[in-house]
């Protein structure tokens, strides 16, 4: 039996459901002419974060499908990475826990104040600061940026050098940037850990829809895409027309107009996240919607909001515990009935009759993962990812028509685009440019690099262009070579090969390549032949081995360095 | 003598890898000719990060409503301890930038009030991504005005046309043209640790890895940032002497603009330069003629007046603009700050600029119904109307241009440039 994408949606299910043991993916590596060996460097350049030391053989004796089988179902068993995982405590708590646990300092300071602990205004610097820190100590409270400065850029750091489940994690990426959000949102901030853990990860080899659902009710996007402040536009009077705003929330018009004070006035509709929804997350910019769409859409989302914090979260709680209609909540998500626009609404042709609730939203989340535009746009995106910048239109096609008929099934996507030949025909010219984080992950992961402080890298991967969680624009970052490689960030990245070579980041320590070692210790053909292996395997290295011999004199020290900075930095290695 | 490049144009890096390449590359050539005391405009950003308070900068002198709102913040001009300097009899210049009165006495320094976004965001990273990306409101612009603006230029311009002393780029110089992020002129480049000892061999062995690339983008992008560092390789930097008996502040901006003055003197082909300060997040304890407040002040004054001061004979080249992503509120908070509000005030210096003014409109009285939502300075300029008149005088960018670089922008220029 074969995956293919002529599969009716009913057998997929079962063959995802745990039925996927014995299930033969066919690779066509051999019809491009790849040896077992070629492919599985192939699969692990493409699925995964690049090759650990001896990995390629592994996967070649597993064979290369059977390899892809298990990364498909997720079922590779971890070894390092829960223990190493316990670094970041934040990842097993909860939205509500992590808001009381990490503590920016000026809550901590209103917090104090407000239970006449501290008063800012009559304390020096220094006993202000020694007063929080005990406080702190007191209360089990961590610094706020350690959430997301240490733990989830941390976090993603140790999952794609230490994880088996390489593919889930490469997927994790993708879908993320898919949706982005960041943590240069002052609403998001706090709650993109939550938002990769509960609304993206779980869902990467599962349905869009799910996924697509998952993101639009996290806090997360609907702090960041600005739709918790959507809410039904004020009676129109004398104005007319869509899109009627209040205050600030205008994207184009209104800009400059105060908002009138006071609660349930100083809101309009904002059509931030509907525009983007259709844009980006589901039909593509020429998936087939109007302005017009794009305006009902925002209507039929009003109300959905999120829960708050603090004093007024136990009021909600109360009153939908005491059974009031207006309100309701699904973990942190809250949908507010008063906000939202109980008026007839025409959504890409189909009508919504007055008097709707949330379930309107669920619709139009049904009508948008069903539509043939979002097949297209996701498989392009895929594809563009997976295969190459331009990918062929055939290909594209496939994928599509997997994405509709197993219901959006993102598993099944995936088979078919590792089925095609397309695919396989990439190998041989290792035509996508790595992301900086791609290129940190297989540096680390090709050295064996024992990684116990991210921080450092942290700011490599800032000179580099991708400081992580922190691409503003909710596009995500183009996946196209020109916006990775500038004069700046090739520079950067470059010396972010010498500077690991050399022993010169702290806090990472390479296996592969012990700082302490004689200066002798190695011949510049020796270096090539073991490095050469470790960081491009099977691969033709005869050009670079050319460069790096030319370069590198007899009696120069420590050759081995000197051969992994060339490595490193070569222009083979900046493609996957 | 002033310091030039020509002076101290380093002869050997070149002769140096030509050797061991076994050949000059033919791109270094055109590099050297290329940057031969290439003499540009130049357009200076300077970016404070965390919202400058506008009305303690420049705070109008005789506004009730503004001293009722601050008691523990509000400086009264007729105090001589405050330190203030009446500009015009209507507003006065904060102490900490004392430094700056000399300028604008002698009307290179303009001062614009009321400034900032149209689109009303208080988030410290919107709104800087806003100022920065040129569009408010619209988050998916992916380059930056300063990098659009650098490509309306109509001459070649060298590698190091668009620079960022900072450590990394800012959004104001993403996009297509060539840019570069450097924190420190003399190691910029390929780092490679002095202890290997064939340092240059190991440099000149990556330029020839890049040059015999198969890829087409790796070949272009590889010359590139190899032109950069071999431009700004050729001249000792260590070598640098502050002119005019200019001292910058020991602070990261003071070594930041000094780096930009070496940079035009150099004549290497610097024409957009931006840099950035941090610190002016007041929330607490925001201080008066002293404090945190001030001391942000000394430096980023400090650091302005050394550079020009630097500069000497090049000024007429150079115009220098600051910015900050929006102010504070007119009342102050109860921690002795000031929090997140609407509109600034900005500093644009320069020997045609229309100085020794306060431009801009604040209220005559800053009374609760004057303020922006009942808290704030309101925007009276749109900040891209000072901003396209500053660069687009300055660089000699037409007009009919302006709407490259800020898209969907239908507002005109700001008045500040003279002829």
């Amino acid at each position: 039996m074969v995956w293919r994408s002529g599969l009716g949606p009913i057998l997929l299910v079962a063959l995802l459901a745990g039925a996927v043991h014995g299930v033969e993916l066919e690779l066509p590596y051999r019809d491009e002419g790849l040896t077992r060996k070629e492919a599985a460097a192939h699969l692990l350049e493409r699925f995964a974060y690049g090759p650990r030391p001896g990995e390629v053989d592994e996967v070649a004796k597993l064979g290369p499908a059977k390899w892809l089988d298990r990364q498909l179902a997720v079922e590779a068993a971890e070894l390092e990475l829960h223990e190493r995982l316990r670094a970041f405590p934040a990842l097993g708590m909860t939205q509500a826990e992590i808001h009381e646990v990490y503590v920016s300092n000026g809550r901590l300071r209103r917090r104090m104040q407000a239970e006449g602990v501290l008063d800012p205004a009559n304390a020096s610097r220094e006993e202000m600061r020694r007063a929080m820190a005990e406080y702190r100590e007191e209360h089990g409270l961590r610094p706020y940026h350690r959430l997301f400065n240490r733990e989830l850029r941390g976090q993603k750091l140790v999952r794609a050098v230490y994880g088996e489940n390489q593919l889930a994690e490469v997927l994790t990426d993708f879908w993320f940037n898919h949706f982005n959000v960041t943590t240069r949102n002052r609403g998001a901030r706090s709650r993109v850990l939550t938002y990769e853990r509960d609304a993206i990860r779980p869902h990467v080899l599962g349905k869009f829809r799910t996924m697509l659902g998952a993101t639009a009710k996290h806090p997360a996007m609907l702090f960041y895409l600005d739709n918790v402040r959507s809410r039904m536009a004020p009676p129109r009077g004398n104005q007319s027309g869509q899109g009627v705003t209040g205050g600030d929330a205008g994207m184009a018009g209104g800009m400059m107009a105060a908002a009138p004070a006071g609660p349930g006035r100083k809101f309009g509709l904002n059509e931030n996240y509907a525009r983007e929804l259709m844009e980006l997350h589901t039909l593509g910019v020429d998936g087939g919607y109007t302005q017009a769409d794009v305006t009902e859409v925002a209507r039929v989302l009003t109300g959905w909001g999120v829960m708050p914090y603090g004093d007024r979260r136990e009021r909600i709680e109360r009153r939908i515990a005491s059974g009031n209609r207006n309100l309701a909540r699904e973990g942190e998500f809250l949908f507010r009935k008063r906000w939202h626009d109980a008026g007839a609404k025409v959504v890409l042709g189909r009508t919504f009759p007055p008097g709707g609730g949330v379930e309107e939203g669920e619709s139009v989340l049904d009508m948008l993962s069903e539509h043939p535009s979002t097949a297209r746009f996701i498989s392009t995106k895929l594809a563009r990812r997976f295969v190459s910048d331009h990918p062929p239109e055939a290909l594209v096609r496939r994928m599509a028509e997997t994405f509709v008929e197993t219901g959006g099934d993102l598993a099944a996507v995936i088979a078919t685009l590792a089925q095609s030949r397309a695919f396989w025909a990439e190998a041989g010219k290792r035509g996508k440019l790595k992301s900086p984080f791609e290129l940190v992950a297989s540096s680390l992961r090709a050295l064996d690099a024992n990684v116990r402080r991210s921080r450092p890298i942290m700011q490599w991967l800032d000179r580099m262009g991708q400081p992580l969680y922190g691409y503003t624009p909710p596009t995500g970052h183009p996946d196209y070579a020109e916006s990775w490689m500038t004069a700046g960030a090739l520079i950067a990245r470059m010396n972010f090969g010498i500077h690991l070579a050399t022993g010169r980041i702290k806090g990472v320590w390479l296996k592969r390549l012990p700082k302490r070692r004689h200066r002798d210790a190695m011949t510049t053909d020796e270096a090539l032949s073991v490095y050469g292996a470790l960081l491009l395997p099977a691969r033709d290295v005869r050009a670079v081995a050319a460069e790096v011999r030319r370069t590198i004199p007899f009696d120069a020290e420590r050759k081995d360095m000197q051969v992994v900075s060339m490595l490193l930095a070569s222009p083979e290695f900046q493609y996957r | 003598m002033e310091w030039t490049r020509r002076a101290l144009v380093k002869g050997g890096a070149l002769t140096l890898l030509s050797l061991s390449l076994g050949g000059t590359p033919p791109f270094l050539g055109r590099v050297a000719r290329a940057a031969a005391n290439t003499r540009r405009r130049v357009l200076v950003t300077l970016f404070q990060r965390g919202a400058m308070d506008g009305l303690m900068a420049v705070t109008p002198v005789d506004d009730p409503a503004l001293a009722a709102a601050r008691p523990g913040l509000f400086m009264n001009v007729t105090d001589a301890a405050s330190g203030l300097t009446d500009l015009d009899g209507r507003f006065a210049l904060h102490p900490g930038f004392r430094a700056l009165v000399p300028l604008y006495r002698e009307g290179r320094l303009a001062v614009v009030h009321g400034v900032g976004s149209t689109y009303k965001t208080r988030s410290h990273f919107d709104a800087q991504d806003y100022m920065e990306n040129g569009t408010p409101g619209v988050k998916g612009t992916s380059s930056g005005w300063l990098n659009r603006a650098a490509g309306l230029l109509r001459h070649t311009g060298t590698a190091v046309r668009s620079v960022a002393l900072a450590d990394k780029l800012p959004r104001s110089l993403y996009g297509e043209r060539p840019a570069i992020a450097l924190d420190d002129l003399s190691s910029f480049g390929i780092q490679v640790p002095e202890n290997l000892r064939n340092s240059d061999k190991l440099r000149s062995g990556f330029a020839s890895m890049y040059g015999v690339s198969a890829k087409r983008l790796v070949r272009r992008v590889g010359r590139e940032s190899f032109e950069a560092i071999e431009v700004l390789r050729g001249v000792d930097w260590n070598e640098y002497r502050s002119a005019h008996g200019a001292a910058y502040p020991d602070s990261d901006l003071g070594r930041r603009m000094r780096q930009v003055a070496m940079l035009i003197k150099s004549g290497v082909g610097l024409e957009v330069a931006f840099t950035e300060t941090g610190g002016w997040d007041t929330h607490v304890r925001q201080g008066t003629a002293s404090g945190a407040f001030a001391a942000r002040a000394a430096d980023l004054s400090g650091a302005i007046t050394a550079f020009w001061t630097d500069l000497g004979s090049f000024q007429d080249d150079v115009v220098l603009l600051t910015m900050t992503e929006f102010g504070r509120t007119v009342h102050e908070n109860g921690s002795l700050g000031t929090d997140h509000g609407r509109a600034s005030c900005l500093f644009v210096l320069g020997n045609r600029v229309d100085g020794g003014k306060v431009h801009g409109t604040v209220p005559d009285r800053l009374v609760v119904d004057a303020l922006e939502d009942g808290r704030d300075l309101p925007v009276t300029t749109d900040f891209r109307s000072v901003f396209a008149e500053v660069a687009g005088r300055h660089l000699n960018i037409p007009r009919s241009e302006d709407g490259v670089v800020f898209p969907e922008w239908e507002g005109g220029r700001f008045r500040l440039m003279g002829g």
